[in-house]
């Protein structure tokens, strides 16, 4: 009884790997190769369409700016959501918990809702078309689930850990620097990845504001485009975005399990 | 003059009032116990000397200085944290650095008070670990360790051997005894274990509820207790009550009659009191006869709990170094008048 | 701890994560609720033009068919949270490969829209894949992405298929917390498998139900733009427009930005409900 459940659950964990296997196996053929035999195995492989879609179509160039504005807002995400979460969870001072709720609230204001003005302000401050503005955009959206994230995370850990520092005599930068960052490694790590995964892969937020130069997914989808006509070279091309963060699911499997479970159920 | 002086301290919680005008002076090199049951506003006191807690009002002078408003750091305080509040990530002698380091002194210096802290200690070989390696009682001498390279004038300790077992608590005990003995600094320490208040104390403060009840050498409150609280929490097993009406010739507890102690205040004929005996006091040969019914015999080797039960329906224990007695058999115990002491029915002591 | 400096220094720490929040979130709202009772003059500014806007929905076909597009996703959300649920429960009793099961069904979800959409777009179009293996063994080609209704229909199920293994990931929590010594008891009190799971089981998983139902909620609502943007582009027509996709069209293809911060806002009171169990159900958890 249970192989009659387990050979549809394997056809569609099949399903859920096919594609990579399509896309590497197609990347690897000529055009033509493509289009006289779309489902074998490539005959003579060739990294031809690599080498196309990172200089001719620009691939280089938006992976480049993907992972500049990637590694940025991750950053900034972390040290702006942890020092948050260290005075929400550990410090006592008005407004403590109507700030909390208030950065919580924001994530009922999804981009999409607040598109035009939006992009207005960063027009108005002048970040349109900047990585920074790109940065700081990904940070003020993905910015609510870390704090509400490193604010769980600190609350469990003892207060006498702060007060023995304060004890001490060290700062609140420096208790927040020496002792908090250190101490959230394990929710950091997992921010870190998650929020990877949502910068790298965002494709609205940067259309929105880098619109010369491009991230690779916006990369990716204006290639689509400009070669509808040559699929291996696309396929190349989606390789090449989806790489890092197949290699990130590789590594930091159970990271990425646990950062997800976290949101639903109290880790 | 005291070298911590608390005048009316008061602390409230959102409202809550949880320390009730609180004044106690602190001799220099003086060790001294909070003790009371949990709840009694001990921590939170201590709390208000380290500057973790805000005080609501009165003041705290410290070495003639108001540190009301002081920052804890800037108090002269070390304090050993129930958790040892050990960073997790550091080594040993980072732990114990970690204030030194934070105030940028010197390389040497801080090398040097960390080598004397763990010299004393004994954590020489200890110094590159991690706290998650250490034993219970390792990180307890860590904590107390991180206390001693700050170089205080006062230590202030949270309850803490409540987180080690049993043997290890004597053990460190005594150790937290020798060290008093040879750095002969200030002590704070809260318990609410009323053994490890009388064998460390110089001077012991029983709480309850927020209020001092007495304060007092352990032998003081031992044997002139102000209240039937403090005479019932200091000692082990705790006093036994028993309810007593005053007659005209003295004493009247169930069907058995005691003369009076000898009393400064004169009491009125009627009057209801209780009469406080502790168990090793039942263990004499003559004074007032106490017929009692025998439920259960702890055996402790040395001694003896005898738990019984007067024809009144009270019960009591009576601590004896050799005993024949049997569940269910009769005894007769003995006790010296001289040796109880007398409280009103709201637990206030007759003298 | 609760001296004046320290609480300054306090209120600074969380000022970042407010500033962001802030200027990029909720400023944007109220200036956007004010723009959508404002069109523009054809010279750069904006004039008031009250309620116009929302009036002017109520008449536009393009927002209608975005709503009944939204209404057909909405319908299929039981699929969404019952599959996952049943696949977890078969892994939980412990199916052959479950584990490997996990790991690979959660893989789509890692990559991005636009990596998805790319690739169902070749597996998917008239000239694509699919209809070359159909072609292969005699089947007629079906114009998935091209017809009103395939179209929906193959972005409901990329969507599906993308997101699921998330769900699954969730469930799989959600089971592993509930106590083997009270599915114990309840086997000792003499209940069999299938009454464990339908009175034991599934109650305690309540909260995780109703996680997992308000977050995919929220996630087929604002989430779809880059499945949309690479797969149909909204098409063909407006049969796979979502109001996410059309506030995009209305603000950039169309520049009528008055207009897309209308159907902003409709799209923002539609959400705020779900939004707000979603918050509550975060801050019990934070603070429970």
């Amino acid at each position: 009884m249970h192989w009659v459940v387990a050979v549809p659950m394997a056809l569609l964990a099949l399903s859920c790997v096919y594609p990579v296997f399509f896309t590497v196996n197609n990347a690897l053929k000529d055009n033509k190769g493509y289009i006289l035999n779309r489902f074998g195995i490539v005959q003579d492989p060739s990294v031809q369409n690599f080498v196309d879609a990172w200089g001719r179509a620009h691939l280089g160039e938006y992976l480049f700016n993907s992972v500049t504005v990637t590694l940025g807002a991750v950053v900034l995400l972390l040290l702006t959501s942890s020092l948050a979460g260290f005075a929400l969870a550990m410090l006592r001072f008005p407004f403590r918990r109507v700030l909390f709720i208030v950065i919580l609230a924001s994530l009922m204001i999804p981009v999409q809702v607040v598109l035009v003005p939006f992009y207005r302000t960063m027009m108005g401050l002048g970040l349109i078309n900047t990585r920074f503005g790109l940065i700081l955009a990904y940070t003020a959206f993905f910015l609510p689930f870390c704090v509400y994230l490193m604010t769980a995370f600190y609350s469990r850990l003892p207060r006498e850990m702060v007060e023995a520092a304060r004890m001490d005599g060290a700062t609140l930068l420096q208790i927040w620097w020496n002792i908090m960052l250190p101490m959230g490694r394990p929710a950091l790590l997992t921010l870190g990845i998650l929020n990877t995964l949502y910068c790298w892969n965002d494709v609205l937020i940067s259309l929105l504001v880098l619109q010369k130069e491009r991230t690779v997914m916006v990369g990716i989808a204006a290639l689509r485009g400009e070669y509808t006509t040559n699929v291996p070279l696309l396929c190349a091309g989606i390789a090449l975005a989806a790489a890092p963060i197949i290699l990130l699911y590789i590594f930091f499997q159970r990271q990425i399990v646990d950062g997800i479970a976290v949101g639903a159920v109290k880790g | 003059m005291s070298q911590i002086v608390l005048n009316n301290l008061s602390k409230r919680f959102a409202g809550v009032e949880v320390l009730h005008e609180v004044s106690l002076s602190i001799e220099k090199g003086e060790f001294t116990v909070f003790v009371g049951p949990s709840g009694c506003g001990k921590s939170t006191l201590l709390r208000c000397i380290a500057g973790l807690e805000e005080i609501t009002s009165g003041t705290l002078d410290i070495g003639g200085t108001r540190m009301n408003d002081v920052d804890p750091a800037a108090r002269g305080l070390a304090m050993v944290f129930q958790s040892y509040a050990l960073y997790p990530h550091m080594t040993v002698a980072q732990n114990m650095s970690f204030g030194l380091r934070m105030a940028h002194r010197p390389k040497a210096e801080i090398d040097a008070k960390v080598a004397k802290a763990a010299r004393i200690l004994q954590l020489q070989p200890l110094l590159d670990r991690k706290p998650a390696a250490l034993s219970g009682g390792q990180r307890q001498r860590v904590a107390i360790g991180r206390a001693i390279v700050r170089d205080p004038d006062v230590f202030l300790f949270d309850e803490p051997l409540s987180n080690l077992d049993a043997e290890l608590r004597v053990q460190t005990r005594v150790e937290i005894a020798k060290l008093h003995q040879t750095l002969g600094n200030t002590i704070i320490y809260v318990t609410h274990d009323q053994t490890e208040a009388m064998t460390l104390a110089d001077k012991i403060v029983v709480l309850r509820a927020g209020r001092i009840e007495q304060v007092g050498t352990p032998m003081h409150l031992y044997d002139d207790p102000d209240n039937a609280f403090v005479a019932g929490f200091i000692g082990s097993p705790r006093m036994n009550f028993l309810a007593a009406n005053v007659t005209a010739t003295g004493l009247q507890l169930g069907q058995v009659t005691a003369p009076l102690p000898a009393l400064a205040t004169t009491l009125a004929v009627g009057q209801q009191m209780q009469l406080g005996i502790r168990p090793e006091h039942l263990d004499q040969t003559d004074g007032v006869r106490l017929p009692v019914t025998v439920e259960v015999v702890e055996h402790l080797g040395a001694t003896a709990f005898v738990h019984c039960r007067l024809d009144s329906g009270e019960t009591l224990v009576a601590e004896q170094r050799e005993t024949a007695a049997r569940p269910g058999a009769r005894l007769d115990l003995h006790f010296d008048i001289a040796r109880a002491r007398l409280f009103g029915t709201d637990g206030a002591r007759v003298r | 701890m609760a001296r004046r400096s320290e609480q300054t220094t306090a209120l600074l720490f969380v000022l970042p994560a407010i500033a962001m929040v802030g200027i990029f979130r909720m400023f944007p709202l109220v200036w956007g609720f004010l723009l959508s009772f404002t069109s523009g003059d054809g010279q750069g500014g904006s004039v008031w033009v009250g309620i116009d806007n929302y009036r002017q929905l109520t008449t536009d076909t393009a927002f209608h068919d975005s709503l009944i597009n939204t209404a057909i996703l909405l319908a299929t959300l039981p699929v969404w949270v019952m599959l996952p649920l049943l696949l977890a429960i078969l892994i939980h009793q412990g199916v052959p490969g479950g584990k490997l099961f996990r790991a690979v069904y959660f893989f789509p979800a890692v990559l991005s829209a636009v990596i998805i959409g790319s690739i169902f777009n070749v597996l998917l179009r008239y000239d694509g894949t699919i209809n070359a293996a159909l072609g292969s063994v005699g089947i007629e080609a079906v114009d998935w992405l091209g017809s009103g209704t395939t179209a929906m229909a193959s972005l409901i199920a990329v969507a599906l298929w993308s997101t699921f293994g998330m769900s699954v990931l969730i469930f799989m929590a959600g089971l592993s917390t509930v106590s083997s010594e009270l599915i114990e008891a309840a086997r000792l009190d003499g209940a069999k498998p299938a009454q464990i799971w339908w009175h034991v089981i599934l109650p305690a998983m309540r909260p995780i139900l109703e996680f997992v139902a308000v977050v995919t909620t929220i996630g087929v609502l604002t989430s779809m733009f880059g499945l949309i943007y690479v797969l149909t582009a909204g098409g063909p027509g407006t049969s796979t427009t979502l109001p996410e996709f059309l506030i995009w069209m209305e603000q950039g293809k169309m520049n009528r930005p008055g207009y897309a911060s209308a159907i902003s806002m409709v799209l923002f009171v539609g959400m705020a409900g779900l939004a707000y169990v979603q918050i509550r159900i975060m801050s019990r958890n934070a603070n429970g």
